[in-house]
């Protein structure tokens, strides 16, 4: 739903229904712009001339102890990053953590008086709820964009990457935006920015520029996306000292039973996930698993969802035996595999 | 000997071919048929006119002048060479105009924006565009709160719309489909 629809039909109903909702976005903003910083990561450009090169990006402040999160790609093999809070106070971060599985980075500053953001329960966040994006797009410091969540549990392809349970949101984002907080409508974390899709630009936008584009109309749509509080919550809670982040794996890539196949081997409905892949001496090698069996059963649980499955194996904390109930030419047998913890 | 017969000996007798006793068969023919004796004496006429031309003798612009009237419209081969050639000089000169305008305009376009508007490969360090104006390095302490970058110089007057500087973004490459294989 355009938010410039929205807007219409509170004007049309009544004024004092938009002035409620003005006072109420500007409470979230008075409450959530402490928290959003901006930062400025240095690379060395290797070329003739050696000039030095920044991205800017946004950040927001998860603790008072410091602990700034930002999106990854931005700050990934900085020389130096800089973090501007929103008093202007100017200070260096440091003890930087890069976790590509989730598309986040963490790093320290130090600095008094901060005000971190308040993280959202995974559970109330759904389509349809509101998200505020309060970034800074195009170095403009706290630029405010409003929009709905509009899915969960997205999967994208990014910098190389494949990021897992992303939140899907119609909230515009700019360049400078990653990174950004994006605040639901009681002024809580629900999701970093993370990136953009759009549909492939015109001719005129390449050859010319996304600005004479505009002009001419040919603006393509696009589709934000955010990295959910819940990995925010999951590296702070498994970073470790020495900046590593520890997640439980298999090493088996796997990939919901559809339909018909399900028919064919007399599966109940929704469950069973066959195994696509198999990491060369990686647990679920050791212990047996091939390609094309079907998990029916992960530690005496049914599978019924991959991206489930893949939460519960990598919130293991430490090195653990479990039983997986699997289905190998219509025979069903046990199979016992450890989880192993990988540091990244 | 029949008149029939007399026809095809005609040219042999004009030309002198005939053995003795043929000359005298259409000879003694010739004495008695008033047609044969006319066609005879058309052919010799017309043998005789043509006797110049047989000895290679002839006016220098004859064929041309055979020539533009049994096809009054034909053009001189040169001619049509020449037409190609104006034909093929438009087309070079279009494709030259056409690319000498893109050059302009990509050079437009590389002064506008030194960095891409969105980062694609997270990993790769900022990549300046060799387009880009020299610029000078702010140290840290000068502008306004940013401790490194890059300022181009632009001419005076100049200043390209839509220029950003680095700001960060990563662009979706692809969208992964509901049921597509997750890793663990």
């Amino acid at each position: 739903m355009h938010v410039s629809f929205l807007l219409s039909v509170l004007i049309l109903q009544d004024r004092d229904v938009l002035l409620e909702m003005e006072r109420k976005v500007q409470a979230i903003l008075e409450k959530v712009r402490p928290s959003v910083v901006s930062i400025t990561s240095r690379h060395e450009v290797k070329d003739k001339t050696a000039r030095k090169g920044s991205l800017r990006l946004s950040g927001v402040i998860v603790s008072t102890d410091g602990l700034v999160v930002t999106e990854a790609s931005g700050v990934e093999g900085a020389d130096d990053v800089s973090v501007s809070l929103w008093d202007d106070r100017i200070v260096s971060g440091r003890d930087l953590v890069v976790d590509q599985p989730s598309g986040l980075a963490v790093l320290r500053i130090e600095a008094d008086g901060l005000r971190p953001a308040e993280l959202a329960s995974e559970e109330g966040v759904r389509s349809g709820c509101f998200a505020f994006s309060i970034g800074n797009a195009f170095g403009l410091r706290g630029n405010v964009q409003m929009g709905l969540v509009s899915g969960l549990r997205r999967s994208i392809f990014v910098g190389g990457h494949v990021l897992d349970d992303m939140i899907q949101m119609t909230t515009p984002v700019n360049p400078g935006d990653a990174g950004a907080f994006v605040a639901n409508s009681e002024g809580k974390l629900i999701g970093i920015v993370n990136s953009r899709y759009s549909v492939e630009r015109s001719w005129v936008e390449n050859l010319f520029g996304q600005d004479q584009a505009g002009f001419r109309g040919a603006m393509p749509e696009s589709v934000s996306f955010a990295t959910p509080a819940g990995a925010v919550e999951f590296l702070l809670r498994r970073m470790s000292p020495v900046r590593k982040v520890s997640r439980g794996r298999l090493g088996i890539g796997v990939r919901m039973v559809e339909g018909g196949m399900r028919g064919q081997l007399g599966l109940p409905v929704g469950v069973g996930a066959e195994v696509v892949s198999v990491e060369k001496n990686g647990p679920a090698a050791r212990a047996g698993l091939v390609k094309h069996d079907i998990l029916l059963k992960f530690d005496g649980e049914p599978v019924t969802d991959a991206t489930g499955l893949r939460r519960k194996v990598t919130e293991f904390m430490e090195p653990r035996k479990v039983v997986l109930e699997v289905m190998r030419q219509r025979n069903i047998r046990s199979i016992e595999v450890i989880v192993e913890i990988s540091n990244q | 000997m029949n008149c029939e017969e007399l026809r095809d000996w005609i040219p042999l007798y004009g030309g002198g071919e005939l053995q003795p006793n043929e000359r005298i068969a259409v000879e003694s023919h010739i004495g008695s048929c008033a047609s044969c004796a006319r066609e005879v004496g058309d052919y010799r006429e017309l043998r005789a006119c043509l006797a110049p031309l047989r000895d290679g003798e002839g006016a220098p612009d004859l064929w041309e002048g055979i020539q533009q009237e049994l096809f009054p419209n034909r053009t001189h081969p040169f001619e049509r060479v020449w037409g190609l050639a104006r034909y093929a000089a438009v087309w070079v000169a279009g494709v030259g105009i056409g690319f000498a305008f893109y050059t302009v305009a990509r050079q437009a376009v590389l002064l506008k924006s030194s960095v891409s508007l969105e980062s694609v490969r997270a990993s790769d360090p900022v990549r300046q565009d060799p387009g880009q104006p020299k610029g000078r390095v702010v140290p840290a302490g000068e502008g306004p709160g940013e401790p490194y970058e890059v300022r181009p110089t632009w001419p005076p007057g100049f200043r390209p719309r839509g220029f950003v500087e680095g700001h960060h973004l990563p662009r979706v490459e692809r969208l992964i489909g509901a049921n597509e294989e997750v890793r663990f």
